[in-house]
């Protein structure tokens, strides 16, 4: 009954939660995207991924700081092993910016054909 | 699953301070060990290497012929369960049992619900939103699920109120003879809990004091009680830890192994022999006199 390793397991469970972190922060930063674009009348200053392109690097350091304190002494806690860890947290990490890339890269095609 | 421990001259330092010295002593497992000492004898910091949450300074720990530290195969089977800091933990209880089970290959997850029930947790409730000895309660619950071979529990029941523990210490003892492990429990709820203990492990100052099968250790020593007269000529010249009055009756506590001769002396005082207890005991072997 003994498992070898479980950074596969701990690979989706961050995943999953940090994912829905990200749901809301993507949702947050529209939001202040199509603010930002009424308040200048009509005139987007710059598109969809230039304008979370800076707030979203301080999104994952801000995320892969606080996986440390919100996961690392969970895991151990619960008789995971830091290297398990680190590699879980590490796919997980990859996972989310590669769904935020592919995310925003959607929302800024979208958004060409209202300019058009 | 039997997972032994042996912890062979281990010393710990923090910083040039010594919490452990060169303590050695086995466990075998299926046993429920009593881990006694007083505040700051070192306790949380043995069970911390056990648990792989620290690495030994000096000496080694290896438990099933294995060093346990960052090793998937061991740290798996053990379970450390302190009173943990739950402010920032918004899941639910239901929530977290769910997450115990995915890392804990004999999670029981029936009897973690049956247990939470007991303990009348709400499933639905934040963690955070708990009082401290409901988080107490499901801290014990998460550690009695798991099903550990190695189970740990460090003053986790303090914050629980008295109907808590007793389930608490019922539970343990039930599931512990439907699903042997070793079971360590440390603790200065002595006279609460020594019924549990099938042995036990002193600590004093960083240093290990003693590890007995409780029955050896309680006859290490002797309750007296009969009328004060008798009790006292008797006990003369004798370590007495303890004693109490009721009238003209006297109890004394002494420390050292009678023999037969002077078992039958004091029958003929009209003295009863009794066990003494680990709480007295406990207090005698690590005050600051001896």
């Amino acid at each position: 009954m003994s498992q070898r390793s479980f950074f596969s397991k701990i690979a989706i469970d961050m995943f999953t939660l940090q994912m829905k972190w990200t749901l809301w922060f993507l949702f947050f930063v529209a939001l202040a995207h199509i603010i930002f674009i009424f308040i200048n009348s009509g005139n987007s200053m710059m598109d969809f991924m230039a304008f979370s392109h800076g707030s979203a690097k301080i999104y994952m350091l801000v995320i892969g700081l606080l996986s440390v304190y919100a996961f690392l002494t969970y895991y151990v806690h619960h008789g995971l092993t830091r290297k398990d860890y680190f590699i879980g947290s590490a796919i997980s990490a990859a996972g989310i910016a590669l769904v935020m890339t592919f995310a925003v890269t959607l929302l800024t095609g979208l958004e060409y054909p209202f300019w058009e | 699953m039997k997972l032994e421990v042996e912890v062979n001259n281990v010393s710990l330092y923090y910083n040039g301070f010594a919490a452990l010295k060169d303590c050695s002593f086995r466990m075998e497992s299926g046993k429920i060990y009593g881990l006694l000492g007083r505040n700051g004898a070192g306790k949380t910091s043995l069970l911390t290497l056990l648990a792989s949450f620290r690495k030994v300074t000096e000496g080694f720990i290896e438990i099933g012929g294995e060093d346990p530290f960052e090793n998937a195969k061991i740290m798996q089977h053990v379970a450390f369960h302190y009173e943990t800091d739950y402010k920032e933990e918004w899941e639910n209880v239901k929530g977290m049992l769910k997450n115990v089970e995915r890392y804990r290959p004999y999670f029981d997850r029936d009897y973690a619900l049956y247990l939470a029930d007991r303990f009348k947790l709400p499933l639905k409730k934040p963690i955070n939103k708990l009082s401290k000895g409901m988080q107490s309660a499901l801290e014990v619950t998460m550690g009695l699920a798991a099903r550990a071979p190695i189970t740990i529990f460090d003053e986790t029941y303090l914050g629980m109120d008295a109907p808590a523990r007793e389930i608490f210490y019922q539970e343990l003892l039930e599931d512990q003879t439907n699903h042997p492990r070793t079971m360590i429990l440390s603790t200065h709820l002595v006279s609460e809990m020594d019924y549990l203990f099938d042995d036990v492990i002193m600590i004093d100052q960083g240093l290990f004091v003693l590890h007995e099968d409780y029955e050896t250790l309680v006859s290490k020593g002797a309750s007296i009680t009969g009328p004060a007269e008798e009790a006292d000529k008797f006990v003369s010249g004798m370590t007495q830890l303890n004693e109490q009055h009721l009238g003209n009756t006297k109890a004394i506590m002494v420390y050292g192994e009678l023999d037969d001769a002077r078992r039958s002396e004091a029958q003929r005082r009209g003295l009863e022999v009794g066990p003494i207890s680990l709480q007295d005991l406990f207090i005698h072997l690590t005050s600051e006199e001896v």
